[in-house]
């Protein structure tokens, strides 16, 4: 039985070995955070649930290629960033993910604590979430849902550095704007 | 007031049961999958290439600088032993010839042993020299003017 301790050791080293009960723990631990950043782009269960479930199959064939155990979270997303793009391809060839040029912005750093949601605005909060953009929209479900850094976001995404921060800032305006209007 | 993470999370908590069967229906998948898989040792279809390769993989690949090192030492060892067995054959083969001095030394040490061997009379080992014999008899006894 593969027991997580409070500081989250993952046992990534005892599921390179293909130990089942070190991947539930894994799966187990991620596949809420996973699906619903997946959902929140795909908006549609089944697809959700299909690339979530393509994600698992993957990350469990291709563990070899994971070199650092603990970025083995960043990694997973990483797969379901891809399942997903495929995906988007697959139904909405005609259009593209603009990549739009990074601007020199400072680099704030960004405390999901700091966004402390009333009751009353959570719907208005997943309105204006979902209003965004899909490449503004990616990298803040990244940052809220597993408060990756930048440089991890980026990876996932492959992304250069500057457009996650370019990303984050237009998203997390938009969303102070929200709050602002609401207080 | 929650954070984003815990609003998000919840709107989607209904689908946990869904996830939960995803899960195990990966897993259940992936173990049949590797159960399933041929391996060196399958006794029904026996795959010697696939066992060859394993064994030289885990007995000689994976520990190949040790392999190596043993390698060197015996490399040093046999030469040493090539080198050291060349010098013996070289002595053993060529005798030292006899020097002419050493010869001429033999011959002289042949001839002086010749001419002792002349001079002496040969007497019975059995008689001893001052045997019990007549005084007149004894050469020591006789008398000068005899």
């Amino acid at each position: 039985m593969v027991v997580v301790t409070c500081d989250e050791t993952l046992p990534v080293r005892e599921a390179r070995t293909g130990e089942p009960d070190a991947w539930d723990t894994l799966f187990k631990r991620y596949q809420l955070p996973l699906y619903a950043y997946v959902f929140e782009l795909v908006r549609d269960e089944q697809a959700g649930l299909d690339i979530v479930q393509e994600t698992f199959i993957s990350a469990v064939r291709n563990i070899g290629r994971l070199r650092d155990d603990q970025k083995f979270g960043s990694w997973l997303f990483s797969i379901a960033h891809q399942k997903w793009i495929q995906h988007w391809r697959k139904r909405r060839p005609e259009d593209r993910l603009e990549n739009e040029q990074a601007e020199q912005l400072i680099d704030h750093e960004f405390d999901p604590e700091e966004w402390l949601i009333r009751k009353e605005q959570e719907e208005a909060f997943m309105a204006v979430l979902n209003q965004l953009p899909l490449p503004q929209r990616s990298v803040l479900l990244l940052h809220f849902l597993e408060e990756f850094s930048l440089e991890e976001i980026a990876s996932i995404a492959g992304l250069p550095l500057g457009t996650v921060k370019s990303r984050l800032h237009y998203a997390k305006k938009a969303l102070r704007k929200l709050v602002e209007e609401n207080l | 007031m929650k954070t984003p993470r815990e609003i998000i999370l919840q709107r989607h908590q209904n689908t946990e049961a869904k996830l939960d069967a995803l899960r195990q229906r990966v897993l259940r998948e992936q173990s049949e999958a590797t159960a399933s898989a041929p391996t060196p040792f399958t006794v029904d279809r026996p795959n010697w290439a696939g066992f060859v390769m394993r064994l030289w993989q885990e007995l000689v690949w994976s520990c190949r600088r040790v392999w190596l090192g043993l390698g060197a030492v015996w490399l040093v060892i046999l030469t040493l032993q090539l080198l050291g067995a060349d010098a013996q054959a070289v002595v053993k083969s060529e005798p030292a010839p006899f020097s002419p001095s050493v010869l001429e030394i033999f011959r002289a040490q042949r001839r002086l042993a010749a001419e002792f061997n002349d001079s002496m009379p040969l007497s019975s080992p059995d008689e001893p020299l001052n045997a019990t014999r007549p005084r007149t008899d004894r050469p020591s006894c006789r008398p000068a003017f005899a």
